[in-house]
């Protein structure tokens, strides 16, 4: 199994320019975790303590407006989530609730921290992940901006 | 300590010695006889002097005053024949030679007896010095030294206490009766005697400075070698991965060397004294025999004259070489006493007593008025500093690591005692504000110091206060043991503290609650704040209960099984505990437990020594798991050996997650290679294998997730299970320990009794969800005080090794909550943890500080922003007193309450401070 998540983990892009042993590393400082049907992965505005890479299934992101969760994304295979609350040290920003039987790989934070810094390459995919993210939202701006 | 030992000495046992000097004279008119009779034996008794001729007696035993006392018969004796004197004379000889030897008992003991007194006097007041050493000082101490002086180097000064004065008096004695008795004798022998003792006395102490040079250099380089080991011990880790273990050595080397060399001078000059004293003491027994001899010859010495004087001089040369030594121990211990006295400041803190009068108002404003600290060097760590702050008030000291926030709050926590200025709570200056009960202040700094005990016993710690009753004083009615009399009476002549460690020296007031019982509640809130009463609860579930002790507790736990089965059933959480079935394999559990379906209760299945036990072996082999096991442990070693390739000892990760040692890594790595070579697996040695099942036991297939356990490895292990168990030799039964649902497991922990099952690996979060549903039905039983009370017991090991560092700054600061100190400061204690973990810390600290005063140190602005005062500082400057949230700035000299007067005295501060620095 431990061979399948390292398998899974090559597909996902973030990953991809990562070395087999480091990965294998990941997948085993990582808790194999499975979801049903509506189980809650991580909570909005909890203490952030662990990173989740789906490797199978789908998830809904949900943010609170003050009264009522809305739906914001949805994410499936490859993603990774809850990473932000735990580099920043802040809480997490959403609720993910898992839409489809959903399979993700659980890292703690300390773990996640420890693993940046034994594996430089991850710490670049994350800068990576992120930096593109921002560039999305950015875009976005704009184009709201331009409405 | 007084600065000369033999001041020293007689202050501490002047009764006592006297005491043993009286015995000592009192033994001498015995140690005279003891040379007297064997002359009579001989002149008398054997050659009949004295004897007109046959059948005529003498008289045995007649006792008279001397002449000059009147000469007046006390005792008519007896009139003995020759032969009755001869038995007579005998008998008296065994009795003062039993007389003697029982004088010399006395003396030694109590000569020991006044020595340890002496020794636990010295130590508790060397121990008592160190206690009151400033907290600047005590830092420059290296541990390893001090336990050094206080075990090792105070035990010869201690040894020498008990015959500094009784030894000279007890030997010079008696070399003097020995040599009055020779000259008695005879003076030209005696002469002779007197002239050896002399040219002793005159050669030997010199040849001796030099040996005494040498062991005092000798200690100095010991000590020094103490120290330095301590520091390698302390600073290992750091030297591996630095790579300058090969220095080190060297370095050590070197010492051990210089060690050497100092021996062996050493040897040379010890031995070339005891030669001398040697040559001395044969050359004198020539001169008693030829002159002797001579004189016996020539008829001017009976025979009988001549055998006592030998016999005499035999007992000379010991008390002489005796005191020599005696002179020269002196002299040793002289340097090592002026040693140990040089370590030791002059300006220590006063000693701790009881402070009088009432306790510091709760409102007693915290008061710093020209309060400047400077280092070794000089240089400030804090300029001249004046404010003064309303209590309570929770107070944050704002600025960079290393600025004056750090100098004050020390200087609050009295880890600064040399200082300018004033600081003081109201008219009580801190400094005199010791030994309240409730303490001033209690303090949480940047390294936490835990010491070994159980968390309890660290928790306790600060409430520990001298027992206001003792067993001894308690009034009539109290039964109090000889034994306890005994101690205390010990205690008094040793100058140690009269209450027993074992005696109740917590006081709930100090913690202000009323009753014990109260504390317990009291230390989880303290431990709530930090986070660690999650911790305590989980040590209390891992621990082993000793059913004789806990019989109530163990008697709940079916009950509790049943409450928390029903509670996980009712919450559709059964999946996450996987029972242990005896005919099903447990997916959860490792491949040991699966297979033994029970815990090692004795040495032989401990860690390690599973797979070379023969037995367990020849049920592995007889069920062809040798084979699958060995390659589950070869896959598990090379998947460790792959993915921590190039980690480092001691790597986070390495440690969290490797089922192999750091250490044992190449021994893998060699094995491994070795079984993938052809034919190599066949040919793998026994303790190779041995090792690769050793391994393999401890894997769990949904932890390690290599897809190693196929449903036949677990059927042959299912089967193993039974053999196991069915064929165990007798001598096993106390070894192991099957797991039984109807019985409680004395050697499983209490989780395992509660739940018996395993969580499951792989449902997140399994470990957390259960703990929850769990909790609920325990707390409905109670059994969750009972938890929390086995969690406090958890050991945390030498300097609180076995909690990890969060967790040891954790228990540091749920310390200082413990105490209802008028003042709580946090210097540094929150940096170990995260941002998020220390807001979250500082929030719940804050809660339960409500109505009370906390000092905490910060460089996050944003921590400090709903305090009631915040001090900002840069460098060595207070650069800004801002009162914020419900203080409004008041008069002149500090902060004050909301409904006084608009004044900006944050401004008035900030000036004063100016023109402080000005």
């Amino acid at each position: 199994m431990l061979a399948n998540d390292v398998q899974s983990l090559q597909r996902i892009p973030m990953f991809r320019s990562i070395d087999p042993a480091k990965l294998k590393l990941i997948a085993l400082a990582s808790q194999r975790a499975a979801y049903r049907v509506g189980d809650r992965l991580l909570k909005e505005g909890d203490r952030a303590d662990s990173v989740f890479i789906i490797l199978e299934g789908r998830a809904r992101v949900l943010r609170n407006d003050g009264e009522e969760d809305l739906t914001i994304a949805e994410v499936g295979d490859g993603a990774v989530v809850g990473e932000m609350g735990v580099v920043l040290d802040r809480p997490y920003s959403g609720t993910i609730i898992a839409e489809t039987p959903l399979t993700a790989l659980r890292i703690d934070k300390r773990t996640f921290l420890d693993l940046l810094n034994q594996v430089p390459q991850l710490s670049l995919a994350l800068i990576r992940e992120l930096a593109g993210r921002l560039l999305e939202t950015s875009n976005l701006y704009v184009k709201a901006l331009a409405r | 300590l007084d600065s000369s030992l033999f001041r020293f000495i007689w202050k501490h046992s002047r009764r006592q010695q006297l005491f043993v000097l009286l015995a000592v004279l009192a033994s001498l008119p015995f140690y005279f006889m003891s040379f007297d009779i064997p002359k009579r034996i001989i002149n008398q008794a054997l050659q009949g002097q004295g004897f007109e001729g046959p059948g005529s007696t003498v008289r045995l035993l007649e006792l008279s005053l001397p002449r000059w006392l009147g000469g007046t018969r006390i005792f008519d004796g007896f009139d003995v024949t020759q032969l009755g004197l001869l038995w007579g004379l005998s008998g008296l000889f065994l009795i003062f030679t039993i007389i003697n030897g029982g004088f010399k008992y006395y003396i030694n003991v109590m000569k020991g007896v006044v020595g340890e007194r002496l020794l636990r006097r010295m130590r508790f007041i060397l121990l008592d010095q160190y206690l009151r050493f400033r907290p600047e000082d005590i830092r420059g101490v290296k541990p390893s030294e001090a336990a050094s002086i206080i075990k090792d180097e105070v035990d010869p000064v201690g040894g020498f206490a008990g015959e500094a004065f009784i030894q000279p008096a007890f030997l010079g004695m008696q070399a003097l009766t020995a040599l009055v008795f020779i000259m008695v004798q005879s003076l030209w022998l005696g002469m002779v005697a007197l002239t050896v003792v002399l040219i002793q006395a005159a050669v030997i102490p010199p040849l001796r400075r030099e040996q005494l040079r040498l062991t005092q250099l000798r200690q100095i380089e010991s000590r020094r070698l103490a120290g330095r080991v301590g520091e390698i011990v302390e600073t290992t880790p750091a030297i591996q991965v630095a790579g300058s273990g090969a220095y080190t050595r060297a370095e050590v080397g070197g010492r051990l060397a210089t060690l050497f060399d100092i021996r062996v001078q050493l040897f040379k000059r010890k031995f070339m004294v005891k030669y001398i004293n040697n040559l001395l003491a044969q050359v004198t027994p020539f001169f008693f025999y030829a002159i002797g001899g001579y004189l016996a010859l020539s008829g001017s010495l009976s025979i009988g004259q001549l055998v006592a004087v030998i016999a005499a001089y035999r007992d000379l040369p010991p008390p002489i070489k005796e005191l020599i030594d005696w002179d020269q121990q002196r002299a040793d211990v002289t340097i090592k006493y002026q040693q140990i006295i040089e370590q030791f400041p002059t300006d220590l803190l006063p000693a701790e007593a009881e402070a009088a009068g009432a306790p510091i108002a709760s409102d007693a404003p915290l008061i710093v008025a020209g309060l400047k600290v400077m280092d070794k060097r000089g240089v400030a760590l804090l300029d001249s500093t004046t404010v003064t702050i309303p209590r309570p008030a929770h107070i944050a000291l704002l600025g960079a690591p290393g600025s004056g926030r750090d100098a004050l709050a020390r200087v609050l926590g009295r880890q600064i005692t040399g200082h300018q200025g004033r600081i003081a709570l109201g008219d009580l200056p801190l400094d005199g504000a010791r030994g309240l009960r409730p303490p001033a202040v209690a303090y949480a700094g940047p390294d936490p110091h835990v010491s070994s005990g159980s968390l309890r016993d660290n928790l306790l710690g600060p409430l520990l206060r001298p027992p206001t009753e003792t067993p001894v004083d308690q009034g009539a009615g109290q039964e109090v043991t000889p034994a306890a009399r005994r101690a205390r009476i010990e205690a008094e002549l040793s100058g140690t503290p009269l209450a027993a460690p074992d005696e109740n020296w917590v006081d709930p007031a100090m913690a202000g609650v009323e009753s014990p019982d109260a504390l317990e509640a009291r230390m989880m809130e303290a431990l709530a704040c930090t986070g660690l009463a999650d911790d305590v609860y989980r040590f209390g579930l891992q621990s082993r209960i000793d059913p004789d002790k806990e019989p109530d507790l163990v008697a709940r736990i079916p009950a509790a099984r049943t409450m928390i089965l029903e509670s996980l059933a009712a919450r559709d959480m059964t999946r996450l505990v996987e029972p242990l079935d005896p005919k099903a394999f447990n997916h959860h559990a490792t491949l040991a437990e699966n297979l033994l379906f029970g815990r090692a209760s004795g040495s032989r299945f401990s860690e390690g020594r599973f797979a070379s036990d023969a037995y367990l072996r020849s049920i592995l082999e007889a069920e062809s798991l040798l084979f699958p096991l060995t390659e589950i442990g070869l896959a598990m070693a090379e998947t460790v050996i792959e993915v921590f390739a190039g980690l480092t000892p001691g790597d986070p990760l390495f440690e969290r997650f490797s089922s192999i040692s750091f250490d044992d890594m190449p021994e893998y790595q060699r094995l491994a290679e070795q079984a993938r070579s052809r034919g190599g697996f066949e040919r793998l040695p026994a303790d190779g294998q041995s090792r690769f099942i050793e391994l393999a036991l401890t894997y769990v297939e949904s932890q390690h997730r290599l897809q190693l356990v196929t449903p036949q490895v677990e059927r042959r292990v299912l089967r193993a299970r039974e053999s196991f168990r069915r064929h165990l030799p007798q001598s096993y039964a106390d070894d192991i320990e099957f797991y039984q649902p109807d019985r409680f497991m004395r050697s499983a922990s209490l989780q395992d009794n509660l739940l018996f099952g395993r969580i499951a690996h792989d449902v997140p979060d399994a470990v957390k969800l259960v703990r929850e549903a769990s909790l609920e039905a325990l707390k409905e039983m109670g059994l969750d005080r009972d938890i929390n009370r086995l969690g406090l017991g958890f050991e945390v090991g030498p300097s609180g090794r076995f909690l990890q560092s969060e967790q040891r700054a954790s228990l540091s600061i749920s310390r200082a909550l413990m105490p209802k100190a008028s003042i709580v400061v946090l210097d540094g204690a929150l940096v170990p943890f995260s941002p998020s973990e220390a807001r979250e810390m500082l929030s719940a600290v804050r809660k339960a500080l409500e109505g009370r005063t906390l000092v905490a140190t910060m460089s996050d602005p944003t921590l400090a922003e709903d305090f009631d005062a915040v001090l900002s500082f840069e460098g060595p400057h207070m650069i800004e007193s801002r009162p914020s949230g419900r203080f409004r700035p008041a008069r002149r000299d500090g902060l004050a309450r909301p409904d006084e007067t608009e004044d900006p005295v944050g401004e008035t501060l900030a000036r004063e401070a100016q023109d402080a620095r000005q």
